[in-house]
């Protein structure tokens, strides 16, 4: 995978991931939630982090199918190649940054 | 002169591949004058606040302390609960609302002098400059081959740069979890995993940003940089290259009369753009890229010196001003224009209503919850029977003592294991309450009663107790 295209999608999650977070956490307290009917457990400071690693995958996997939609007919039809290695005629060859890449 | 232009060009040589895009690496040449004098002494504020104010103590505790672990969060005198997030909310609106305001009057004055990326890349390159050198020899270290002596300088820096961004890590995380016990634990390397990974992650993010993404992260990762724009008007301070006066440039000695040479103020010597710390050249005009810190100002106004020309040809000014060539002073009458009258007005509004909620703040609050289990319970001779539980918080952190009374229907009778309720500083309790009645014949359904709490300062004799009266149902079967 593009390194770039993951920064692409890593970043901006990360910025919502972390608004998210501390809105949630602001008004959930992580002590009255469960995990399977499980109590959580004393230690809200794991349950912020890891709220904070499951908003940040849920963002960023939102991110990934935008991307992945940006796709048009053409380039899945007749070039459903990365837009570099695309043969002549192809749409979005000059720009290596289409499909968010 | 002709050296550093050639310094230009072979910088851009230096050609690496970043994670964003092709980037040329910048190398921010040093600057002295106002404007670096006070970004100097912003950097010193902030980073003396920042550092310094999480070890400071009060009421026997950490001053500042979001003790996110116990849900409540230390402000000097103020301690603020969960159920305090409207202050939150005010908080935010004050910040958003000075941004638009200092935004509209003199462009990115946050960006230039206040920014953390800002703050931390000037640490950063001041470091960088002790052990590396300026940018011409910074240059040619890059340039040349890796030796001895190119390792030592490189391990130095980047040995500076985690040390200070560790030290960074643990105040953020010093902010969040009591600092003194946090410092305690590093020191006997006993420290909790979740802080610890926090520490880490904080400090690879100074080290990171500071050290190599540099304006990178203005130019690609900050949202603010992309819609500052909409808060910009034609009469918003910018820093401006007034080109009615600079061009044509080009070179020429100090003794030429440019008027001659029909040439403008401008002498080309490019140190705006080598000043400039996200590589733009400000004569382009304004650009996205631009974070306002003035650097080019204090540069070009130090060539101007040089060359006996007025200061100035790169300025803080306004869109306007400079198309209709007016002086400071029209600038300035103009900053009372209605968009930042308006911006100042409802700042000062919030600021006020803010102020007026904190005052009039009680210092405890009661939340009362009937108790679903047993709803109601007749207990003989007509008298019924209902039992609540009251979470009381004493917000503040006076200990006192809370008496709780009730109202509202005829024989009603409280009773509880204690009344008054002891309770110490910043703590809560739930008090679980039976209250009995005796209704008049007829009385079925709910009853609207009222408990009536209390809360006086223990040890002193308080004549003015805080009262809070809670409307709750009794339910007479």
């Amino acid at each position: 995978m593009n390194p770039r295209l993951l920064i692409h999608l890593l970043w901006p999650a990360f910025i919502v991931a972390g608004v998210a977070n501390a809105v949630f956490f602001t008004i959930v307290d992580p002590i009255d939630l469960s995990l399977f009917g499980w109590p959580i457990g004393n230690n809200r400071l794991a349950a912020y982090t890891l709220g904070f690693f499951g908003f940040w995958a849920v963002a960023a996997g939102s991110s990934a199918l935008t991307c992945f939609f940006q796709r048009s007919a053409a380039e899945i039809n007749q070039c459903p190649l990365e837009p570099e290695g695309r043969p002549p005629g192809c749409p979005k060859r000059e720009d290596p940054q289409a499909n968010c890449g | 002169m002709d050296a550093r232009v050639a310094g230009v060009a072979e910088a851009a040589d230096t050609v690496e591949q970043t994670l964003y895009e092709i980037r040329r690496k910048i190398y921010p040449r040093a600057v002295s004058g106002r404007f670096a004098a006070i970004r100097w002494s912003l950097v010193f504020l902030t980073q003396a606040v920042f550092y310094g104010l999480a070890w400071l103590q009060w009421n026997g505790r950490q001053a500042v302390l979001f003790d996110i672990a116990a849900r409540k969060f230390y402000i000097f005198g103020l301690v603020l609960w969960p159920q305090d997030i409207v202050y939150l909310t005010v908080l935010l609106i004050l910040s958003a609302y000075s941004l638009f305001l200092f935004t509209a009057v003199a462009g990115r004055l946050w960006c230039g002098y206040a920014c953390p990326q800002t703050v931390y890349t000037e640490i950063f390159l001041w470091i960088e400059r002790k052990v590396e050198g300026d940018r011409m020899a910074r240059m040619k270290l890059d340039r040349g081959a890796t030796d001895a002596r190119k390792l030592r300088l490189k391990a130095t820096k980047h040995g500076l740069w985690i040390a200070l961004s560790l030290w960074t890590g643990f105040t953020f995380v010093g902010y969040f979890t009591p600092i003194r016990e946090l410092f305690v634990n590093v020191a006997a390397l006993s420290v909790g995993p979740w802080e610890a990974f926090w520490m880490l992650f904080y400090g690879f993010a100074t080290y990171g940003n500071a050290g190599w993404m540099r304006e990178q992260v203005c130019k690609y990762m900050c949202p603010y940089a992309r819609f500052q724009g909409v808060m910009f008007d034609p009469d918003t301070l910018v820093i401006t290259y007034d080109r009615d006066r600079g061009e044509p440039r080009g070179g020429r000695s100090k003794s030429v009369d440019p008027k001659a040479r029909g040439l403008g103020d401008c002498v080309d010597c490019g140190i705006c753009v080598q000043v400039c710390p996200t590589g733009i050249d400000i004569r382009n005009g304004l650009q996205y890229e631009c974070i306002g810190c003035a650097a080019c100002i204090d540069g070009c106004n130090q060539v101007m010196d040089k060359m006996g020309y007025a200061r100035g040809l790169i300025r803080y000014s306004t869109e306007n001003a400079v198309k209709r060539h007016e002086d400071q002073a029209a600038i300035l009458r103009r900053v009372f224009r209605p968009r930042v009258l308006v911006y100042t007005g409802i700042l000062w509004l919030v600021l006020v209503a803010a102020a007026a909620m904190l005052w009039q703040r009680a210092p405890f609050k009661v939340d009362v919850i009937r108790d679903r289990v047993a709803m109601q319970a007749d207990a003989g001779d007509g008298v019924v029977q209902n039992v609540y539980r009251l979470q009381i918080m004493n917000t503040d952190e006076t200990p006192r003592s809370f008496a709780i009374s009730a109202s509202g229907m005829p024989g009603l009778e409280l009773s509880l294991r204690e009344n008054p309720v002891e309770l110490g500083g910043a703590t809560s309790r739930m008090v679980p309450v039976r209250v009995k009645a005796k209704p008049d014949a007829g009385t079925h359904g709910s009853v609207e009663i009222e408990f009536r709490i209390e809360g006086r300062s223990r040890g002193e004799n308080d004549l003015t107790p805080a009262v809070i009266v809670e409307k709750t149902r009794f339910i007479v079967p």
